[in-house]
């Protein structure tokens, strides 16, 4: 199983999105897929089922040693796509946890998940390289990384590097997959120049091919509760992300289990 | 011009740089040189999954006696009456003169000078052990408490604290050192075990602020050889906060431990 954390310094940069369709387009290509909420806001489950709100998940796991993953786990109607929500943190954020427990808690339940038979586990994380999205990411076999096209994403990248320089120190098989430009506005020139300015400032392997426009369809999707690739007027979007699915894959390369 | 409002904000070259170094994979660490200050019994930082050594003993080749551990420190050489040769030393934003004596004491591991045969020989399936629990009963510490040095500089507290440490239990050497590394007293000399122990003592005070912990905690300690243990005390104190690292037989007992923080605690306060 390959674990990849969708992660990013800064929020609001499309990272549930991102999460949310390309678990999708891993479960399409009919590989045995599980989206992870990571977030203590609850993005994917808010996003995905309505009870949510109710459903243990990711932060009961952290807190409750007892709890397996198998109890947390939510199928939907896709068989290859099932999804873990994030679960009442609130009992964790009040307990913290201790030194190294997360961590291990994190890597017992990626443990649980590869032996239900899972081939790809994606995390959506919370921004910020630090806290349990650290622990995820120490975790992890890659770390895909959202950037919006805008001049502040820009100027965050700096930081970004720095965190992503930092986990590696703690996790030394972790692969910087690569940056994926999101939000990209193609009318708006500020947007198109700042996706310019971060494939000239980055190298060119970093940054990935395909990147995600901003459409109002992912609005759309998320308030019925679905990826944007299987809206009726999704098909452009589904391109989208089976793009990116299919570029990282070669990036991936060995590391992924067919 | 995207490109010249970027370089506005940020140096493109360096991040180009960091951005390509992750696009690498990470080199392996570097080969840990042994610990030559415990001889070839020193355990603490194989690096991981590595054999430990084999006893020459086991493998049928003859055994070197293991090497004379040399003073840590160097003396102060001799300067005319009247010099103060006292070394300013900081802790936190205080800075204090230090007692020569301080830079004096020798590490004598045992009373030969000579670390025992025993610890040369010794096998262990794992090459970093954290002891959980004591080893062996716990040393015990009488009532006792440094000399009074209230109101005498903080080195001679400090000093005092030293002499009286070891009077209660076996200590085989110490160092106090502050949160940054800065060392007040060394008599170990090193950097790796001062690391550990600013380590343990960091992750025991971050653990401590997550649960709403206070005051004395339980013992911190790594098993650094076959018969030796670095104890870890870290103490919160007008100076932040001040660790101190004991080189002892055995893990000591949590009301040892207890003793020794109120002591450490009064000698950098009082």
């Amino acid at each position: 199983m390959i674990t990849l954390a969708v992660s990013s310094q800064k929020g609001g940069v499309g990272k549930t999105t991102l999460a949310i369709n390309l678990a999708h387009a891993f479960a399409r290509s009919g590989r045995r897929t599980l989206l992870v909420d990571s977030d203590p806001q609850g993005s994917v489950g808010l996003s995905l089922t309505r009870q949510s709100r109710h459903l243990s998940g990711f932060f009961d796991l952290l807190s409750n040693p007892s709890l397996k993953a198998d109890q947390v786990i939510v199928p939907t109607r896709m068989e290859t796509f099932s999804l873990v929500p994030s679960g009442q943190s609130s009992s964790y954020e009040l307990g913290g946890g201790s030194m190294g427990m997360t961590l291990y808690r994190v890597r017992s339940f990626l443990a649980e998940v590869k032996e239900l038979g899972y081939d790809i586990c994606i995390v959506d994380c919370a921004a910020g390289l630090f806290g349990v999205t650290a622990d995820v990411l120490s975790a992890s076999d890659g770390v895909i990384v959202p950037q919006q096209a805008e001049p502040l994403g820009v100027r965050s990248v700096p930081k970004m590097l720095e965190a992503l320089t930092r986990m590696r120190v703690v996790n030394s098989q972790l692969h910087v997959l690569g940056v994926v430009l999101t939000m990209v506005h193609r009318n708006l020139p500020e947007s198109r120049e700042s996706a310019e300015a971060l494939r000239s400032l980055l190298p060119p392997e970093m940054v990935l091919k395909t990147v995600v426009p901003r459409d109002d369809l992912f609005v759309r999707a998320s308030a019925r509760g679905l990826p944007v690739g299987v809206m009726d007027e999704g098909a452009a979007a589904l391109a989208v992300f089976e793009s990116l699915r299919d570029e990282l894959d070669r990036r991936m390369g060995h590391l992924l289990s067919t | 011009m995207e490109n010249e409002s970027v370089n506005q904000w940020l140096d493109a070259a360096s991040v180009r740089a960091l951005a390509e170094s992750l696009m690498k994979p990470v080199e392996p660490a570097p080969q840990m040189t042994p610990e030559t200050i415990y001889g070839s019994g020193f355990v603490g930082f194989a690096e991981a999954g590595q054999a430990a050594p084999v006893s020459p003993a086991d493998s049928g080749e003859p055994v070197i006696p293991p090497p004379v551990v040399e003073p840590l420190i160097a003396r102060v050489p001799p300067v005319p009456d009247g010099v103060d040769t006292r070394k300013e030393v900081i802790i936190g934003k205080a800075v204090v003169k230090e007692p020569e004596s301080l830079f004096e004491v020798t590490l004598t591991p045992t009373g030969t000078g000579k670390i025992p045969p025993a610890q040369a020989v010794a096998r262990y399936p794992s090459p970093f052990k954290i002891a959980s629990a004591p080893l062996a009963p716990p040393t015990p510490v009488s009532q006792g408490r440094p000399g009074t040095a209230k109101g005498q500089p903080l080195a001679t507290r400090l000093s005092k604290f030293g002499t009286w440490l070891k009077g209660e239990i076996p200590a085989e050497a110490y160092f106090i050192c502050d949160r940054n590394g800065e060392m007040v007293v060394d008599e170990v000399g090193s950097s790796k075990l001062i690391k550990v122990a600013r380590t343990l003592a960091h992750a025991s005070a971050n653990a401590g602020r997550q649960v709403g912990e206070s005051g004395e905690r339980a013992s911190l300690h790594v098993k650094v050889s076959t018969d030796r243990v670095l104890e870890v005390i870290p103490r919160q104190s007008t100076f932040g906060l001040v660790i101190l690292g004991i080189i002892v037989p055995r893990p000591l007992s949590r009301e040892t431990v207890a003793s020794i923080s109120r002591s450490f605690g009064a000698a950098l306060d009082d």
